[in-house]
């Protein structure tokens, strides 16, 4: 999969990264088991500090993304388990987010279109609904 | 003569090595021209083919010049001049060779601009995971190195088992062993040198990089390989020839040639095979970072990486973004500076500093540049004054020019002789003494004749 980091962004580069490395899983372009390069490879190739890919690692390790193989390095989990904790933090995130669609006067609907069109991309096409606010 | 002929050969060796470097602006190398990236159909664009007509005419213009300029460097009687004047002309050639470049490269960017060219984002860094992951495993294993590093160690080791005295033993395995180090150093660099992502297709990322690395990393295996057994041969040479022979030359003169071959080799097999990659890919190349190169030079402060890929010529560049790549860039000009001028300044001494023997009390003294010597005039066995010289000798330790020979020779008819020589100056005091001959003589024949009557006088007492 290829990695996008935009150095001029005011996302911080580990975040990037951290957000690459989800989206490829989440578009199955990373599957279950497969390595990712080394922290010292990564941050060689990136062109940024071995700390910062280290703490991007961390996070997704933290996050139940990955986890540290002795023998194989950094590789992708198995699909983590959809608990409780994971529910409210997704509920979270899509509070604010719902929340600044109405703010810019986005309708409940387009909103959701959003949202198929970007699930589509992950090829998880949710059912034919109609949703309003 | 045989300083003229050196200079000749340097000056036509850099003429090429710039001449080649100029010319890889003009063809297309992974969409770029000129250094600059251009949409795969506009490489043919006829705006882009006047820029680059313009650019070889200036170019051409340029050498012309510059090979003009050089002629005086073969009438220049005194060596230390002929080394401040190619210095000052290979100065001088680089500096406006530069120019002419970042001129060209800016009429490229800006009809890029004007006519919005841009190929993907800027400042994005695109890195394909799998390239980056199996980046080691591209590369042929440094291990290979230790071949040719133990190689180096053998002059060294048949000295010490047959006990024998051969003085090049020591500097022909230290040289090997270094140039072995100095290929896994270059391993590593290419190994550790940023990978990026050149278009969405993996398997063509990775074939672009495994193109490099794989040829790369074996390029320098193989040249410490051709770097110790040419130690090697020289040593085995040594026993039989004196280093001053032609076959001695002709076994440097073939390590040489393979040796850059190799490099040459590489670099356009590369760069052919990465081409022919990313004319297969119909997805486009995604990263424009153009702007980091419009200075002629490297300059991205987004890129920790030292180490770049020359965008016009061979090899590698340094980032002159980062400190290291400053220190490196400035480091070399400066230390290129210093050596040229501190020749200048011991050729000056050399060729300008008169030599003059004078007896004070019971001994001859001469003073001359760097060679200076002094002898009880007692140990005088005979003087006599030549008009020819020896007509073959070979320096053992000193200088031998057009106008002049400084030091240690050893020369058939006398053996050993300490030579202070104007050659065009006859005639030529011989004094011989013990275990060698001292011949000397000045500018003025009356001078010489001086010097003559004085060592008479002196013996006389």
């Amino acid at each position: 999969m290829l990695i996008r980091l935009d150095l001029k962004s005011s996302l911080p580069i580990y975040m990037q990264i951290r957000n690459q490395i989800v989206l490829g899983i989440g578009r199955g372009e990373l599957s279950a088991g497969q390595s990712l390069p080394t922290v010292r490879r990564l941050a060689e190739d990136a062109s940024v500090n071995a700390m910062t890919v280290s703490k991007a690692y961390a996070l997704l390790k933290e996050e139940g993304y990955i986890e540290t193989d002795r023998r194989r390095g950094a590789v992708v989990r198995p699909a983590p388990v959809y608990d409780d904790g994971f529910s409210a933090k997704l509920s979270d995130s899509l509070s604010i987010l719902a929340a600044e669609a109405k703010a810019h006067g986005m309708k409940g609907r387009d909103f959701l279109s959003f949202c198929k069109n970007i699930l589509e991309e992950l090829g998880q096409e949710p059912k034919e609904e109609q949703y309003d606010f | 003569m045989i300083f003229n002929l050196i200079f000749a050969f340097a000056l036509v060796i850099f003429l090429l090595s710039l001449w080649a470097n100029d010319r890889t602006a003009l063809k297309p190398n992974k969409n770029m021209l000129l250094g600059v990236t251009l949409p795969h159909e506009k490489l043919e664009n006829p705006k882009v083919l006047e820029i680059l007509r313009q650019y070889q005419k200036n170019y051409r213009i340029l050498f012309a010049s510059f090979i003009a300029a050089a002629v005086p460097i073969f009438f220049i009687p005194y060596i230390s001049l002929v080394f401040l004047y190619l210095f000052l002309w290979i100065a001088a050639f680089m500096l406006a060779n530069d120019r002419v470049v970042v001129h060209h490269i800016g009429k490229m960017l800006a009809l890029k601009r004007k006519y919005d060219w841009f190929l993907g984002e800027k400042h994005i860094v695109l890195i394909d995971t799998e390239v980056t992951r199996q980046k080691e495993k591209l590369a042929v294993s440094p291990l290979w190195l230790i071949l040719p590093f133990a190689v180096s160690f053998v002059p060294l080791l048949m000295n010490w088992f047959q006990k024998s005295e051969n003085s090049m033993a020591l500097s022909l395995s230290l040289s090997s062993a270094a140039c072995s180090l100095l290929c896994f150093i270059l391993h590593r660099t290419v190994v550790k040198s940023g990978s990026r992502a050149v278009c969405e297709n993996t398997s063509i990322n990775l074939a672009m990089n495994s193109a490099r690395i794989h040829s790369w990393t074996l390029c320098w295996i193989l040249f410490a390989f051709v770097e110790s057994i040419g130690s090697l041969l020289l040593y085995f040479t040594s026993f039989i020839l004196d280093v001053s022979t032609l076959p001695f030359a002709i076994v440097i003169a073939i390590t040489v040639l393979i040796s850059a071959g190799l490099i040459f080799g590489t670099y356009y097999h590369v760069r052919q095979m990465q081409n022919r990659l990313l004319s297969c890919s119909s997805e486009p190349i995604i990263a424009d970072e153009d702007e980091y190169w419009a200075k002629g030079y490297y300059c991205n402060p987004h890129d920790t990486n030292t180490t770049i890929e020359k965008r016009i010529g061979y090899g590698y560049t340094y980032n002159m973004a980062t400190a290291k790549g400053k220190a490196m860039t400035y480091g070399s000009l400066i230390a290129a500076a210093a050596l040229f001028l501190g020749l200048t300044a011991l050729f000056m001494v050399m060729d300008f500093t008169p030599i003059r023997m004078t007896v004070d009390g019971g001994t001859v003294k001469i003073s001359a540049p760097m060679y200076g010597y002094e002898f009880p005039a007692v140990d005088i066995q005979s003087v006599s004054l030549e008009e020819t010289l020896p007509s073959s000798g070979i320096r053992t330790n000193g200088a031998s020019t057009a106008q002049y020979d400084l030091g240690n020779f050893s020369v058939p008819e006398y053996g050993a002789v300490k030579a202070y020589l104007y050659k065009q100056y006859p005639p030529f005091l011989v004094i011989e003494l013990p275990d060698l001959y001292v011949i000397i003589n000045s500018k003025s024949s009356e001078v010489t004749q001086e010097y003559y009557d004085l060592l008479m006088q002196t013996m006389s007492k």
